[in-house]
């Protein structure tokens, strides 16, 4: 039955259909900005292949959009997935007493880590200070979106202001913070 | 007349309506605007990077989150001070531990709860006069030494106390 769905992309007369694979990949490489020919961006077209055809039934109407809704989602899975794996990564892995390195460069390695510490900490600040910087309606739609995992409609409620104001707060407030850190998007 | 800031701009979409997409919060984001995005590489991209920028600042925010905000309450804490009702009652007990000697009346529970009330007033008694004692002679006796050395573990008490429940000010 994945085959019948799959021929249905590839070998419809139409040209859409067709192309959607290769739409799909791009789409989800854009996203996670690398290169089609990257194994997140492979991973991330075949899973959203996968979850078109478990969901076909949903597919009402024409099927590029939903496809590329479902790749959408995917790739955003994608890169939380991996900030939270990294995170992971960084508070489960202490320093290992068999890699082979000497006193001396452990010794060096505390001070590097002490280094990072002293920046981390400053950067913290500077978070904390750019927060209370925001007025108090960005500062609250930041906090209650981030801090307290609520939707944009429930923000909106809580602040009894328009869900566009709300969604206007959080991407100020947050490029705010962002650049308190000295973290830029990029375009 | 405001502008809707989810609305397409010069064809394509405006930063709020893609941080909101990355923000997975679709439903708000209107459906045409969706489709855009979705056939859009360019929106597609920014959206990318914006979605990069949601989780960096939601781990910023998460790290930065000030201890305060998950302390315990301070007002309640800030209500209860020192522990008064603990202070009276070790003082209580201290006081009846001096006047109350259970062995000296030969076990007779009776004997010494009537001994107990015959030597709390002559306690006091002591007291005032040993004080009286120093502040004219201005020598020292073993009851001003043991009695002083009382009242300071008092003090002791209360400042280690008082500190212990009052919070410390926030430094921002």
């Amino acid at each position: 039955m994945l085959a019948a769905f799959m021929e249905r992309i590839t070998r419809q007369p139409d040209a859409e259909a067709r192309e959607l694979r290769p739409a799909v990949l791009r789409t989800v490489a854009c996203i996670l900005h690398v290169s089609v020919d990257d194994a997140d961006a492979q991973d991330a077209a075949n899973e959203t292949l996968r979850r078109a055809f478990e969901k076909r039934e949903a597919a009402q109407g024409e099927l590029r959009p939903y496809v590329m809704g479902i790749a959408r989602h995917v790739a955003l899975d994608v890169i939380r997935r991996k900030k939270r794996e990294r995170a992971r990564t960084v508070a489960d892995s202490p320093p290992s007493p068999e890699s082979g390195s000497s006193l001396m460069d452990r010794i060096a390695d505390d001070k590097e880590a002490v280094d990072s510490a002293a920046a981390r900490t400053e950067t913290l600040r500077n978070v904390r200070r750019a927060l209370l910087s925001l007025d108090e309606g960005p500062r609250r739609a930041v906090e209650l979106f981030h801090l307290e995992g609520k939707s944009y409609r429930e923000i909106s409620a809580t602040l009894d202001v328009p869900v566009g104001t709300v969604a206007t707060w959080v991407m100020r407030g947050r490029k705010s913070l962002l650049d308190a850190v000295g973290e830029e998007v990029k375009p | 007349m405001n502008k809707d800031p989810f609305d397409l701009e010069q064809g394509h979409a405006t930063d709020v309506a893609l941080s909101a997409l990355a923000d997975a919060q679709e439903e708000v984001v209107p459906q045409l605007v969706v489709a855009h995005v979705d056939s859009c590489e360019r929106c597609s991209s920014r959206m990318g990077a914006l979605a990069h920028q949601s989780v960096r600042a939601g781990e910023w925010l998460q790290d930065a989150r000030p201890v305060k905000d998950i302390a315990p309450d301070t007002a309640a804490m800030d209500s209860a001070k020192v522990p008064w009702r603990l202070v009276a009652a070790g003082l209580f007990v201290a006081f009846v531990g001096s006047a109350f000697d259970f062995s000296a009346t030969g076990g007779d529970k009776v004997q010494a709860v009537v001994s107990f009330f015959h030597n709390a007033p002559l306690f006091l008694r002591s007291l005032i006069s040993s004080f009286n004692h120093v502040a004219h002679e201005r020598e020292g006796s073993i009851a001003v030494v043991a009695v002083t050395a009382s009242l300071a573990l008092c003090a002791v008490t209360f400042v280690v106390a008082r500190h212990r429940f009052i919070p410390e000010k926030s430094s921002s």
